[in-house]
């Protein structure tokens, strides 16, 4: 059923995560920050944690761009 | 064992006990039993929840696998767990949270129907039992291993060791010992990383060596006709379905960020979690990568990481990274009791036995925590045994993953899911996997396949059965409005 895959080249598949993270990098701005933090004990900057997510997109991007 | 690495075990078997111990005296009702009195900050929990994921497979089978496939090992920690990861932090943690539940599967009865939230517990709850016993085992394995200690001993001082803090301090036990064990697996994982490759004769020596000989072994993604990770089951099953179903579904996982003092803590702690599990491959998958450089004498690759304990760390380090081995085993089973006890005490008692005594739940959770670790300690000196059959019963639960993972999304998103359709999806969607898995066909391709399968029946059933009403919906579904 799923022989026809076999043929896909691997480069496909370390592009294919870098564009899957861009997206997710990219919805995490579609949640509003006001209920991203929403009783966080302060409103600080850095309780944000759409940017969390971005830094740790950065480092995924970072491993699969070197292991290629 | 070397008297130094033999104190330092003792050392840490008394404070992980007396630590546990302390925090019961802060134990007084089901709450605080089940949700740590929903006291805990986010980097307990982000720690805690490192600690219940790390497991018996993850530390041995990982480096096993590091030096059998490379780092394409790796990609259970990134690809396969980092998406998921993200969407439990901005979504489905809130959304539990807001609808004030103890578990999964209570969120499952609350968003479908009742015979739903019995199913999954039943599912979770034998699985885990089979889990534990199989933690149990390994750890007295490495106890025979390292220090001669009969089987029956190993799960006997283990099992007392866990069930003294675990059935006494609930899961604010659980949660601090588990973080004290991932700060000592992550010292050890960083002891053998810098005497790995100091031996191997630094960094550029030590990746030169490894690619020379193995030229796929620092690629993440290995050829779509690999017969163990085929690129596109990698990203199709693995991290389409199987790892968002886990980090969205595990009881396990999700019960700390449960007992958060606020929803930001239980949003962060998964989010910090997931920062520690990109670096998780340094203990796990690393260690088979340098049994491969330092070419180890080993009969089977999973002999990869007790090889380089026993060769490359000197006494002293040797034991801290036996407690570390320990440690991951150790916070499997206390978060797999307490959790297995929860679903016992209230998603299958609770819904079997009608008008339930709350005061009770308490006493009832700390008996059910006792039964089922005494249960876990009775199956595990027959799990060398049975093999088989433990294999055969974890390829039936990951039949139940794809229709899981399809009931949580649709029911967050969507207020086309209904209950009925709910229960539908569930019973066919599991006998659907159980054909396709006769067929032959990859585990990965299964869960994708049953998964799409589910969506549509799941959304197609939506037209014809009857709906919540808008009110129930309203802590049951996300909205960010």
């Amino acid at each position: 059923m799923f022989e026809w895959l076999n043929e896909l080249p691997v480069a496909w598949a370390n592009n294919i995560t870098v564009v899957l993270f861009v997206l997710i990098a990219a919805a995490c701005f579609a949640i509003p920050r006001s209920s991203v933090i929403a009783d966080a004990p302060t409103k600080a900057r850095w309780r944000d944690l759409r940017w969390w997510a971005v830094a740790l997109i950065a480092v995924q991007l970072g491993i699969y761009v070197l292991f290629r | 064992m070397h008297p130094l690495d033999l104190s330092i075990v003792v050392a840490y078997l008394v404070t992980i006990t007396v630590v546990g111990f302390r925090l019961s005296k802060r134990v007084h009702d089901s709450r605080d039993y089940f949700l740590a009195g929903r006291s805990l900050t986010w980097w307990v929990i982000g720690l805690s929840i490192i600690g219940t994921n790390v497991s018996a497979n993850g530390y041995v089978g990982a480096a096993g696998g590091a030096y059998k496939n490379g780092i394409a090992q790796a990609n259970f920690e990134w690809i396969g767990a980092i998406p998921a990861m993200i969407l439990a932090s901005l979504v489905f943690i809130p959304l539990y949270w807001r609808s004030g539940v103890y578990s999964i599967p209570e969120y499952l009865g609350l968003r479908y129907n009742q015979p739903v939230r019995l199913i999954s517990a039943t599912i979770a709850s034998v699985f885990a039992v089979f889990a534990i016993g199989v933690s149990l085992w390994a750890i007295a394995l490495t106890l025979q291993t390292y220090m001669d200690w009969p089987i029956w001993v190993g799960i006997v001082v283990t099992g007392t060791v866990v069930g003294l803090y675990s059935i006494s301090g609930g899961l604010a036990a659980v949660a601090f010992t588990d973080a004290f064990q991932v700060v000592i697996m992550f010292l050890g994982g960083i002891v053998i990383v810098a005497i790995g490759i100091s031996n191997a004769g630094g960094a550029d020596d030590f990746a030169r060596t490894l690619m020379g000989e193995n030229p796929t072994h620092l690629q993440a993604y290995l050829p779509a006709d690999h017969p163990e990770f085929p690129w596109p089951g990698v990203l199709l099953g693995l991290a389409v379905v199987l790892s968002p179903a886990y980090w969205v579904g595990s009881q396990a996982i999700l019960q700390r960020t449960l007992g958060a003092r606020t929803q930001w803590d239980a949003s962060a702690s998964m989010m910090f979690a997931a920062f520690a599990k990109t670096l998780v491959p340094l203990l796990i998958v690393f260690p088979g990568l340098l049994a491969l450089v330092l070419h180890a004498d080993i009969e089977y690759p999973d002999m990869a990481l007790p090889w380089v304990v026993k060769n490359v760390l000197p006494p002293g380090l040797s034991g801290l990274m036996f407690i570390a081995i320990i440690a991951a085993l150790q916070s499997s089973i206390d978060s797999g009791i307490n959790s297995t006890a929860l679903m016992v005490t209230r998603d299958i008692r609770g819904v079997l036995v009608k008008n339930t005594d709350p005061e009770s739940e308490l006493r009832i959770g700390r008996w059910m925590t006792l039964v089922i670790l005494l249960g876990g300690m009775a199956f595990a000196p027959y799990i060398g045994d049975l093999g088989g059959i433990y294999f055969l019963i974890q390829t039936l639960l990951s039949l139940f993953q794809g229709p899981m993972l399809a009931l949580l999304l649709l029911g967050a998103f969507s207020s086309r899911a209904t209950p009925v359709g709910g229960l539908i999806t569930l019973v066919t969607g599991v006998a659907f996997a159980a054909i396709l898995m006769a067929m032959d066909l990859n585990m990965l391709y299964v869960a994708f396949i049953t998964f799409c399968y589910s969506l549509v029946v799941l959304y197609g059933s939506g037209f014809f059965t009857q709906p919540l009403d808008s009110e129930a919906l309203k802590k049951l579904v996300y909205r960010h409005v």
